[in-house]
């Protein structure tokens, strides 16, 4: 029973891995020591030193573009050139992703274009867009989900389903689209399977949500749609080693806080403080976040690494009870799931969690708070793994979800890319593999018109379904690194993976292997290069 | 750049063949190999360059006609060359001016003042042909830094600097005698230059100044030459470096380097 345990635990661990970061966009290398490339603007006015772990660039000038190494870390800090009557030491800090750009297999990653920018007399702050990663045969991913604009163009929403792996994790989410437009009369959503995966949806449909102005659409923690308003900005941010990131996260423009691998820890954090809400009582806090695609990638190299029969045995274990609350419990474990504390002076704190909601686009995640005493400031520390998440901005909120009219509408029509129509039902779900796509419309004719009474129409999208990795060929699964990848030290597992860490002694606890190799007239060391899971060697045969 | 490089390998051409022409005058006094062509004072058909020829070569013809053709010079035997020097090095153009200049019209700043170092050289002498000198140098200078560090205490920053420039030159000289003990070595050659040094910002870190480079360079100068024995001599060197790119910022703001050295030292030749 011991035995059987052991396995079960630690399948249903790397489950929640997997679907904690629901996977990559690309097979890129990052981390593998092979040296990635970064590029650094200055758009301040002043000199700057830029320092990554592996470069050195100095006295760049305002309006400069350098490029950056990147073999051991992923850090950028930067501090004014000395001699500008400007602040001395470290001004910014800002952790960059690395992954391919053109092939599945490159030798110099790209890590994206931090840019320094200050404002007047601003603390200078440090913006990064990151790499745009190649997506061909990559791992897999949550549904990419697209509205179509006012052009006909579609237009990239966000992920739908993180953590949903396998039908063992199956659930519902809403994503709010702000850019549906209504064409027609119609909105138009469609639903993608861009990289290497099985998404399996089971049903969908649109909600339209009329609303006063100044209401923001979020998801709370369990997918639900969350509406807030009145938000409270914080007023101060701070990391470990950065104190000021107020800049990162003061509010939501596509550039965030992402924790950082400095002095080898497994965990980052960032302390937002927000004043006493008085007088008007805030319940939620809203975070406005999203995964890093680097991270991701780096996710499914670790997993793929266990062998090509690993998803065909997890799909078989999520059908297990308890196989859901594992995965949850070990997602938040490992550091891939953003743990959110909230406290008060004199009050006890909250410990909550934000599973992860992929790279494609940031989410706003709405979560709720115990009874807050407006009376006294508010201090919200959040902790994951870091380069695992991108915080854009965090805020306070009051509920909204009583003041929306909410109409659901089914789709009128539902087609595949293929040409066929999908039903989306428990009894017949629709799967769709890489390269396909659902498209679906959804007729508004049913609803009163639109921004009666001085009120907005908004829309989401209402899903549910669960997504699959795509089995390898062959059926092998290195059960030696999968016990070292599970055992209690799992929870810095990932995190040293994706610091480059390949200590582990593959090798072990690999009885085919040691039986091909007691049998083999090629002696021991025959399969030395293919040190992987144990079906590598008969996979590529 | 190519063309300032091709510039300087020519200004070397023509340092070394001035020295050549100089040179020859008095060796034509002791060449032997001249009269020895009787013809060429007579020869109708090259009368091109009369001036050049037929004055220096109607005496010798004469001679030739009133005294035997003396025995060859023996060549001068080929001699180890030490050398070791202390010099000043003093930069010169955009290379050693602080890249703040770039952005703040009115500024002139020097990050590379003037400095110093040691050199050692060994080689031989005489080779490769009686005269010259075939050498081959290194050279280390350290580089002020004091301007740029007041100006940055001026605003704001206690930075600790050190800059270092180094050499390794191939040298090539000619001697021109002025006395029987006194003579000007004229020459030069191609070598290597590497930059390199670190800024102490307390306040942040020590890092290196990512854009001092390596770079082919050539050496051009002069070179006195007093003999106190027939081993032991004064040298009192001026000369100038010139380099490709020393310094580099990116975005094409590359500096070349060009610089002036003087020295002083012992010439040991056993």
């Amino acid at each position: 029973m011991r035995k059987r345990s052991g396995p079960l635990a630690a399948l249903i661990a790397l489950a929640g891995a997997a679907g904690a970061l629901a996977t990559g966009c690309c097979g890129g290398d990052d981390n593998d020591g092979t040296g990635s490339f970064g590029t650094f603007r200055n758009q301040t006015q002043l000199f700057l030193n830029v320092f990554t772990d592996d470069t050195t660039a100095v006295y760049v000038r305002p309006g400069q573009e350098v490029s950056l190494k990147f073999v051991g870390g992923q850090t950028v800090r930067v501090a004014f050139s000395p001699g500008q009557d400007a602040p001395g030491g470290f001004v910014g800090e800002r952790t960059v992703n690395c992954c391919c750009t053109a092939a599945a297999t490159c030798d110099s990653p790209y890590c994206g274009t931090v840019v320094a920018d200050q404002q007047g007399t601003a603390p200078l702050t440090l913006n990064y867009t990151s790499a745009s990663c190649f997506t061909n045969n990559g791992g897999g991913s949550c549904p990419y989900v697209y509205a179509f604009g006012a052009d006909g163009h579609a237009i990239p929403q966000a992920e739908v389903l993180s953590a949903a792996l396998f039908a063992g994790a199956a659930r519902a989410d809403v994503l709010p689209l702000p850019d549906a437009a209504v064409v027609d009369g119609q909105v138009r959503v469609r639903v993608a399977t861009e990289l290497r995966e099985i998404d399996v949806l089971t049903g969908a449909g649109l909600l339209a949500i009329d609303h006063e102005p100044g209401v923001v659409l979020a998801t709370d923690s369990d997918g639900r749609l969350a509406a807030v308003t009145s938000p409270l900005p914080p007023s101060s941010a701070a990391s470990p080693r950065v104190p000021d990131q107020l800049p990162l996260v003061a509010a939501r423009d596509g550039a965030g806080w992402i924790g950082s691998f400095s002095g080898g820890v497994m965990r980052d954090a960032l302390t937002v403080r927000f004043p006493p809400t008085q007088p008007l009582p805030r319940d939620r806090v809203v975070l406005v976040v999203r995964n890093i695609r680097s991270t991701e990638q780096a996710l499914q190299r670790y997993l793929a690494e266990l062998g090509p029969g690993f998803p065909g045995l997890l799909r078989r274990l999520s059908g297990l009870p308890g196989y859901r609350g594992k995965l949850s419990k070990i997602v938040e474990e490992s550091g891939l799931a953003l743990t959110v504390t909230t406290s008060q002076p004199g009050r006890s704190a909250q410990v909550r969690t934000v599973a992860p909601v992929g790279s494609l686009g940031a989410r706003a995640v709405a979560l709720e708070l115990p009874a807050l005493d407006p009376a006294l400031p508010v201090e919200v520390k959040l902790e994951a793994l870091p380069t695992a998440w991108e915080v854009d901005t965090v805020f306070l909120a009051r509920a909204a979800n009583d003041r929306l009219v909410v109409n659901q509408i089914a789709p009128a029509r539902a087609q595949a890319s293929d040409g066929a129509t999908a039903a989306l039902t428990e009894q017949a779900p629709y799967r769709q593999v890489q390269g396909q796509h659902l498209d679906l419309t959804f007729p508004l004719s049913s609803l009163p018109a639109a921004g009666a009474a001085g009120r907005n129409r908004s829309f989401a999208l209402a899903v549910r379904g669960h997504y699959e990795l795509v089995p390898g060929q062959g059926r092998g699964v290195d059960w030696g690194l999968l016990s070292l990848r599970t055992m209690p030290g799992f929870k810095d597992s990932f995190g040293r993976y994706v610091l480059g860490d390949r200590s582990e002694p593959r090798w072990s606890m690999c009885p085919k292997r040691i039986l091909r190799d007691l049998l083999s007239d090629r002696g021991a060391g025959a399969d030395g290069g293919t040190r992987l899971a144990c079906a590598g060697p008969e996979a590529a045969r | 750049m190519r063309r300032a490089t091709i510039t300087c390998l020519t200004a070397a051409a023509l340092v070394l063949a001035a020295a050549g022409v100089a040179s020859a005058q008095p060796a034509a006094t002791i060449e032997p190999a001249a009269p020895v062509e009787p013809a060429t004072p007579v020869e109708p058909a090259t009368p091109v360059e009369p001036a050049a020829v037929a004055q220096p070569a109607a005496p010798l013809a004469m001679a030739d006609r009133e005294a035997p053709r003396p025995p060859p010079t023996p060549r001068p035997p080929i001699r180890p060359v030490m050398e070791a020097q202390g010099f000043g090095l003093v930069p010169l153009g955009s290379w050693s001016h602080h890249v703040y200049e770039t952005n703040m019209p009115g500024l002139s700043l020097r990050q590379f003042g003037p400095g110093g170092g040691g050199a050692f050289t060994f080689g031989l002498h005489n080779l490769p042909a009686p005269r010259w000198d075939l050498l081959l140098r290194g050279s280390y200078a350290v580089l002020g830094t004091g301007e740029w560090e007041r100006y940055a205490a001026d605003h704001g920053s206690n930075v600790t600097t050190s800059v270092r420039l180094g050499n390794v030159a191939l040298l090539l000289t000619r001697d021109i005698d002025v006395s029987s003990s006194f003579r000007i070595a004229v020459g030069g050659g191609p070598g290597v230059t590497w930059g390199s040094g670190e800024e102490s910002d307390p306040a942040t870190a020590t890092y290196s100044y990512t854009m001092l480079k390596t770079v082919p360079s050539l050496t051009i100068g002069a070179r006195g030459i007093l003999a106190l024995s027939s081993v032991f001599s004064l040298v009192a060197e001026l000369s100038g470096l010139v380099g490709t790119t020393i310094v580099s910022y990116g975005d094409g703001d590359d500096r070349m380097l060009t610089a002036l050295v003087g020295g002083v030292g012992v010439r040991v030749s056993p």
